[in-house]
């Protein structure tokens, strides 16, 4: 067969010029490669945020003081002074379609004469939100303190799994330590309750840095009634619930909400929020990342097709002469198409395959490198497309001038140097 | 030494049709269109005999390259007929003008116009590609070729390892190998010195005496005395048709 024959000396011939033919598939592989790189990542990064949100767990009912009427926004609000009490938590974990439930109260103390962020808890939040811990166990009772990972480096020298049966004195302030404070100062200022000898039980795993749950993550506990005696305080900032299961959200959140209202005399001075309804707020963020990443993917697509045309059209230009040797020593027009047809499938197809690859793996290797970049995430159709579009580019680039070439009259062709 | 106008010139070819490889009728080419249209030729008339050596002589203008390009099917006629090697070609155009071409001449270059990147052997066989000929049989007619042309002992080696002279071997086996009717060769020692020069013409001479009909384009008084005809062209027309060329044999010639 002649086409075979053709095709035969077409791929000696790429075989043959490999300079040329690695230069003519990088343009290909680079687009591809691109594409491929820059949406995964991407999508990783989307996926991370959108991750991070349904890790705090599908089941969470958060109970925040504020009502959500109140002033028409959200009902997390930093100032609002809250009415939630521990009393509230114990009532709410009594209620049959809630597994469990705990206070959080949030408070600055200075342990071994440093400042650090306290959250109080009930022994019951490992059951709310899992809280990983790279050895020891959750608070149970008064006196404890889990360190977070940060904490424990802190104040361990970078030895934090040393930690645990280790005392320390911890002393609270009135008020919350405001974060960046130099201990020193906050010292002076702030100190004003007895120092006690907390026994640490535990120290949490380290997360991953740059994540939402870095924020959760990087906070000591200890327990509620601690918290509330090193702040002062007699109120928690916030409830957190785990309803029995994802069907029973619905009837957490009610007989929370009556709860919670009957407790406080009919008052709406709080709001209960479903994770779906946190999700929701958040899902503006992915929306708009994902109009993002569809640009990204487009001009990535748009600048390594523009690469592809140009490596392409100077290829052919080269092979004008050749095509002009071609067409004297017999070839029809169509015998020089077919050859370049072939030429630039074959290139697109390895081109964009090794694109493929070479995306794929720098997807994968770049969040190791950089470990504030979350994992890729890979979507198929997105990596055909670049491939598709890519190919497609490559072959009519590749194969549109070269037919132009071949329909010269040979003379034409040979004039070309 | 006549020198005859020979737009109607060849009328006494007409007995000898059987052995024409070459008979063209009023051959005109006109490039450009509109108002802005050059005639590079003005109506040729000629024929050539099989096994003849014609060389095509002409200052540079003249349209030699043209008319060179027309009998060589490399570009086709504003009007004329020709008929190569038997066979109506002036209407051809598209794969049929190709597939003659490739049936009917063997061209070579001054600059050769190897492909760079194939063996010599790759390079001869080339032309056969395109004549659907079997690999074997590829093979073995461009390792015949390239013998012939005295290289039997460069088949693999590429265009940059070998000199002009052998270069311009390659593209002569390369010419002959689909047996054409014609051998249509344009200034082939342009690029080489005088040595070897020599040596490639004495080459001609060779396939010269064992039958091919030959054509060269050249502006070099050596080149064209190297035939047994020349033909002169000036200003798009047949200016002069030397029957054989000075200082050749009386007897050598005498086959026209």
């Amino acid at each position: 067969m002649k086409i075979l024959r053709i095709i035969a000396m077409g791929l000696r011939g790429l075989l043959g010029k490999p300079l040329r033919t690695a230069l003519s598939a990088l343009g290909i592989v680079i687009g591809v490669a691109s594409v491929v790189a820059l949406t995964s990542l991407g999508n990783g990064i989307r996926d991370s945020v959108s991750g991070q949100i349904t890790d705090l767990g599908p089941n969470i009912v958060t109970v925040s003081p504020g009502s959500e009427s109140a002033d028409g926004g959200g009902a997390i609000d930093a100032e609002m002074v809250s009415t939630l009490t521990p009393q509230d938590t114990r009532n709410v974990a009594a209620l049959p379609s809630v597994k469990a439930a705990s206070s959080n109260a949030a408070t600055g103390a200075f342990v071994d004469g440093k400042g650090v962020q306290l959250s109080g808890v009930d022994p019951s939040y490992d059951e709310v939100r899992k809280v990983e811990l790279a050895s020891g166990r959750f608070v149970e009772g008064g006196g404890e303190i889990v360190l977070s990972h940060a904490d424990a480096e802190k104040l361990f020298g970078g030895k934090p799994e040393g930690a645990v049966g280790k005392t320390l004195p911890v002393g609270g302030s009135a008020r919350n330590v405001p974060e960046g404070l130099p201990p020193e100062q906050a010292q002076d200022s702030r100190q004003e309750r007895p120092v006690r000898e907390y026994e640490v039980v535990g120290v949490v795993a380290s997360q991953p840095e740059g994540g939402l749950v870095q924020a959760a993550s990087a906070v000591s506990y200890v327990t509620t009634a601690d918290a509330l005696e090193l702040s002062g305080s007699e109120t928690v900032g916030q409830i957190l619930v785990a309803a029995t299961g994802a069907g029973a959200v619905g009837e957490a959140k009610a007989g929370i909400a009556s709860e919670i209202r009957a407790a406080h005399g009919g008052q709406e001075d709080f709001t209960v929020e479903t994770q779906e309804e946190l999700l929701s707020t958040f899902s503006q963020i992915t929306d708009q990342l994902n109009v993002f990443l569809a640009g990204i993917a487009g001009i990535s697509l748009l600048v390594g097709g523009i690469g592809i045309m140009n490596i392409m059209l100077v290829s052919v230009a080269e092979r004008t002469r050749e095509i002009g040797v071609r067409k004297a020593l017999g070839a029809t027009d169509g015998d020089v198409l077919l050859q370049f047809l072939f030429e630039a499938v074959l290139l697109a197809t390895l081109g964009g395959l090794a694109g493929v690859a070479l995306g794929v793996g720098s997807s994968v290797l770049l969040p190791v490198l950089i470990s504030d970049l979350p994992a890729a995430a890979f979507a198929t159709t997105q990596i055909a497309l670049a491939f598709g579009v890519s190919a497609l580019i490559g072959v009519l680039f590749g194969v549109v001038p070269a037919y132009r070439s071949a329909r010269l009259a040979p003379v034409e062709a040979l004039r070309r140097e | 030494m006549q020198s005859t106008k020979t737009r109607e010139g060849t009328e006494g070819g007409a007995g000898r049709a059987s052995r024409a490889v070459i008979e063209a009728r009023d051959l005109t080419k006109v490039y450009g269109r509109g108002e802005n249209t050059v005639e590079a030729l003005a109506g040729v008339s000629l024929a050539v005999e099989a096994g003849e050596w014609v060389s095509l002589i002409g200052p540079s203008g003249s349209g030699k390259s043209t008319l060179m390009n027309l009998l060589g099917l490399l570009d086709r006629p504003t009007g004329g007929s020709y008929n190569l090697g038997g066979r109506e070609v002036s209407g051809l155009r598209g794969g049929e003008l190709s597939r003659a071409r490739r049936d009917l001449v063997g061209f070579v270059f001054q600059s050769y116009n190897l492909l760079p990147g194939e063996t010599a052997l790759a390079n001869v066989e080339l032309p056969m590609v395109y004549a659907d000929v079997g690999r074997k049989e590829r093979r073995r007619r461009a390792t015949e070729a390239l013998e012939r042309v005295g290289l039997s002992g460069r088949l693999k080696h590429k265009p940059t390892e070998l000199s002009g002279g052998q270069m311009q071997r390659v593209a002569i086996a390369r010419a002959l190998v689909n047996g054409p009717s014609l051998l249509l060769a344009d200034e082939p020692t342009g690029n080489l010195d005088s040595k070897t020069s020599e040596e490639i013409m004495s080459l001609f001479g060779e396939l010269h005496d064992s039958g091919v009909t030959i054509m060269v384009v050249t502006h070099e008084a050596e080149v064209a005395e190297r035939g047994d005809r020349t033909i002169e062209i000036r200003d798009g027309r047949i200016f002069g048709d030397e029957g054989r060329s000075p200082g050749r044999d009386v007897e050598n010639g005498g086959r026209r």
